[in-house]
């Protein structure tokens, strides 16, 4: 092999507080072993994967890593909650919570993150407490040829409440994105969390996003996608206490040649816990969107209810879509659907539209914006729903009618 | 409302008769059980090759990962490819021998023959034993006959079709039956002509580790229709036999067929077929398919829509009890405009059975103005049995409208308590839920097979509860 940015020396060279340098060392020592995937595999089956060469990647140095983390005010710093960055966090604390989400679904990427991962945002809210303001992150890398690895760390105590609105934009040709988001949500808790991914269009982003909801606990997340040249978010909640509720959302927005790639698992492991699930996209032009889905109902889940919708529109001749809702019911006492569209945008309603005087390539526009806004709809921030709104308009915008 | 205190060893038509064979080769399959086979054929040069070739096929594919999940029992060294069991075909149930002639009137074959059917074929083992056709279908110019008669009575015909469907390379099974296939039907149904009455053929396994390959191709050339119901038994052995099957369905322009199969296996069956039509021009196509039998059954009936506005369905009902997986599914490939397909799937597992929905639609670029809707419902009625669904939707159209549903529960109980309120037993109460769920499948039956199956379902059904 040819002097390879990934190597363990590279993984040394981090540095940050010692918990991170020491797992990230054991897991640069295996980066050897990974297996790279392949589109056999049923997981990246559709997928580009085959061009996956991770030699043509180089390491980004610690210096390149930009991530905004907002201030909090002294009043929530005084009960204990913290918004850092990872690589500054010495506590034990975020010791105990990293990799607790993502070392129960790893892959070969999760392993590449956890050999180079350098830091990333950390939110903890200590128990019974409600921070009322949206917490917003922003994730920025850039460089051509180089690979980066964002991690998100979110702990809600017992109790407690948060909503965090989390931003991605890398850019840069031959751009890496190996992303990992873990969501711990206590019993009791309720974490709103909204992704927003805006990657230039060299740009490649394998993202892992795992929750795990606790008795009685809330997670509502949703994901807008909008960016890169081939984009790929695991979508994983596992509920792993009584009463425990996921709700999944997403919109994504291909043009161009991009390829939006959905992998989401709702996996019920209690009873009497609910999940939902709406992933809503739109293909144009050339691009393709992969939507690849699945409910498992354990046995140790009597009363589950699970529900799983995916819609999509084609926009354009060379566009695609492909969408397989999957289902896996061990249990019996359960109630479980699934749903999954795709189609173009409804004559009647272009007609109607245009027989009112509105242009047709306008009106293909407002029914596009129409058919996301369910989704736009339930996202918990009316801040982010505005510029979330906003970037969707201006990406439709460039549609030809 | 858990449904318990079940026994399912109650497979009916598990009797075995005496093994008394014309010909039986040695266990497992290699060049010489294949030029073996064609041998005692007679066969023409090009099908000895053309088995041969599939051979190699066989044996240079591997088993799919997700096939071999399912199996991890089966030996295919274990298996006797071809076994004959009388000297010819017969047209008079009276010349067959007593014992294999009392089972046939056991699974009410001739009954049914002389009530209902235009034509029967009736498969025992590897060979056709008996077959009779109306004396009208020949005035109509229909040809229905075995497969391995076809080959000698209408060689062009059969040259110019087999294998056009399904290419021995297809997948590992198809490749195994093209190599060791024996019996099955072959039918030609000329341009406008209607048969009114279903053709039927039954299969039945009588030996034990015996592997039963049947090869049925359908023809329906320009405006014709016909309608073909197959029925499957076995006894019950301890050790595993394999039905691997091909059957290759063309409906030519405008042409309708209906293929119909209620497949009750012994539950020792590995039941591992393929089965793929092509529907041309407003040709369309219907596979009905009954799962209720065997060990394993992995069978996605396929159309491939190759003409404007051809239309493919297919309707499924599956029941899985102890030790049994029904994995099955459909296939619908749109490569014509405006072609439309349905999928209807309804399974009911229970007594820790596992039925699984594997299905595939997929629409081709240009394929404008197709459409598809896929429903699959599923009926768990205990917390030991499993459901899964796995249905994929590759659309390369942007004129294309695909849906797909589905649903999974248990029988309610507030259904069961209305019917009870009614005076209705438990038993009777759930038998009557299940029934009306299996209902839109049935209705599409001759109204003998409804009958059947309905009664199938209940036999499997009974002390379920109370």
């Amino acid at each position: 092999m040819t002097a390879s940015s990934f190597t363990v020396d590279a993984s040394r060279a981090l540095g940050g507080p010692d918990w991170l340098v020491a797992r990230r060392l054991a897991a640069a020592e295996q980066v050897g072993d990974i297996e790279w995937p392949t589109p056999a595999e049923e997981i990246w089956r559709y997928s580009p994967i085959g061009d996956f060469d991770l030699e043509r990647y180089r390491l980004r140095s610690e210096r390149d890593r930009v991530m905004v983390l907002p201030e909090i005010s002294a009043a929530l710093v005084e009960r204990g909650v913290i918004v850092e960055d990872l690589a500054d966090v010495g506590s034990a604390d975020a010791a105990t919570w990293f990799g607790a989400c993502s070392d129960a679904s790893p892959d070969a990427f999760t392993r590449l993150h956890d050999a180079f991962v350098s830091g990333g945002a950390f939110i903890r809210v200590p128990p019974g407490v409600v921070v009322a303001e949206p917490i917003v992150i922003e994730h920025r890398t850039s460089g051509d040829g180089l690979a980066s690895f964002p991690h998100t760390l979110i702990v809600v105590g017992e109790g407690a409440e948060a909503t965090v609105i989390d931003r991605f934009a890398a850019d840069g040709v031959g751009h890496l994105s190996d992303a990992v988001i873990e969501l711990l949500v206590g019993d009791g808790a309720h974490l709103r969390y909204t992704s927003v991914q805006q990657h230039g269009p060299g740009v490649w982003q394998i993202a892992l996003q795992r929750a795990h909801v606790g008795r009685d606990a809330s997670l509502q997340s949703s994901a807008i996608a909008l960016g890169g040249d081939y984009a790929r978010l695991r979508t994983e909640s596992l509920i792993t206490g009584e009463g425990g509720e996921s709700d999944l959302f997403a919109v994504y927005f291909g043009a161009g040649s991009q390829v939006l790639d959905f992998r989401t698992l709702q996996d019920h492991a209690a009873p009497r816990t609910r999940s939902d699930l709406l992933f809503k996209g739109a293909v144009a032009d050339d691009a393709r969107s992969i939507y690849s889905g699945l409910i498992r109902l354990r046995t140790e889940a009597p009363g589950a209810r699970a529900f799983q919708t995916n819609r999509n529109l084609v926009l354009s001749e060379g566009a695609a879509a492909e969408s397989i809702p999957n289902l896996e019911i061990e249990a019996n006492d359960v109630q479980c659907s699934h749903a999954s569209t795709v189609g173009p945008i409804d004559d009647d309603q272009l007609y109607y539209l245009e027989s009112r005087g509105v242009h047709p390539a306008d009106a293909e526009q407002l029914i596009v914006l129409g058919f996301f806004d369910d989704v736009f709809e339930r996202l918990p921030a009316r801040a982010a729903v505005d510029s979330v709104r906003a970037a969707v308009r201006e990406k439709v915008g460039h549609l030809r009618g | 409302m858990a449904v318990t205190g079940i026994d399912l060893g109650k497979y009916q038509l598990g009797w075995s008769d005496t093994d008394a064979y014309v010909y039986k080769p040695k266990k497992g399959v290699n060049t010489d059980v294949v030029s073996d086979i064609s041998h005692q054929k007679s066969e023409p040069e090009w099908m000895t090759s053309f088995r041969l070739n599939a051979l190699k096929r066989f044996e240079a594919k591997p088993m799919l990962p997700w096939f071999a999940e399912n199996m991890p029992d089966l030996d295919f060294d274990e298996i006797y490819y071809y076994i004959k069991p009388t000297e010819g075909v017969v047209d008079d149930w009276d010349m067959l021998p007593e014992e294999m002639k009392t089972t046939y009137e056991r699974l009410g074959i001739p009954e049914a023959e002389r009530k209902f059917l235009a034509g029967v074929t009736s498969q025992y083992d590897s060979e056709v034993v008996y077959h009779k056709n109306r004396d009208d279908l020949e005035a109509q110019g229909v040809l229905f006959t075995s497969m391995d008669q076809a080959l000698v009575d209408y060689p062009d015909l059969v040259k110019k079709y087999f294998a056009t469907v399904i290419p021995p390379g297809d997948n590992k099974f198809a490749a195994l039956n093209s190599a060791v296939w024996s019996g099955g039907s072959f039918v030609y149904v000329p341009p406008g002509v209607h048969v009114e009455m279903p053709l039927q053929a039954y299969f039945r396994i009588n030996t034990e580790s015996s592997g039963q390959f049947e090869r049925t191709l359908i023809i329906a050339d320009e405006g014709a229709s016909v309608h073909y119901v197959e029925g499957c038994s076995a006894p019950v052995y301890s050790k595993d036999s394999l039905h691997s099957a091909v059957v290759e369905l063309i409906a030519k322009p405008g042409a309708r067929i209906r293929y119909t199969t209620i497949q009750n296996w012994s539950p020792n069956v590995y039941n591992l077929v393929t089965k793929r039509a092509r529907a041309e021009t407003e040709a369309t196509v219907e596979w009905i398919d009954g799962n209720l039998g065997s060990k394993l059954t992995m069978k996605y009936p396929a159309v491939v829509m190759t003409g404007p506005k051809a239309h493919g369905e297919v309707l499924s009902v599956a029941y899985a009890g102890r030790g049994q997986h029904q994995d099955a599914g459909a296939k619908m490939t749109h490569a014509a405009p405006e072609t439309t397909s349905l999928i209807e799937s309804k399974s009911i597992c229970k007594d820790g059975g596992q039925t699984t929905y594997r299905g595939l639609v997929r629409v081709e670029e240009g394929a404008y103005g197709s459409k598809s809707h896929v429903r699959c419902d599923a009926l768990i009625l205990d917390d030991e049995s499993r459901s899964d669904t796995y249905p994929y939707m590759e659309i390369n159209e942007k004129d294309a409208r695909i849906g797909h549903e589905a649903t999974v529960s248990k029988v309610g109980d507030d259904q069961i308590f209305y019917l009870m309120s009614r005076g209705l037993s438990e038993h009777q109460a759930t038998a009557m839920i299940v029934n009306g769920f299996i209902e839109p499948i049935t209705k599409t039956l001759p109204m003998e097979y409804a009958v059947e199956l309905s009664r199938l379902i209940e036999l499997n059904m009974e002390g379920a509860v109370g």
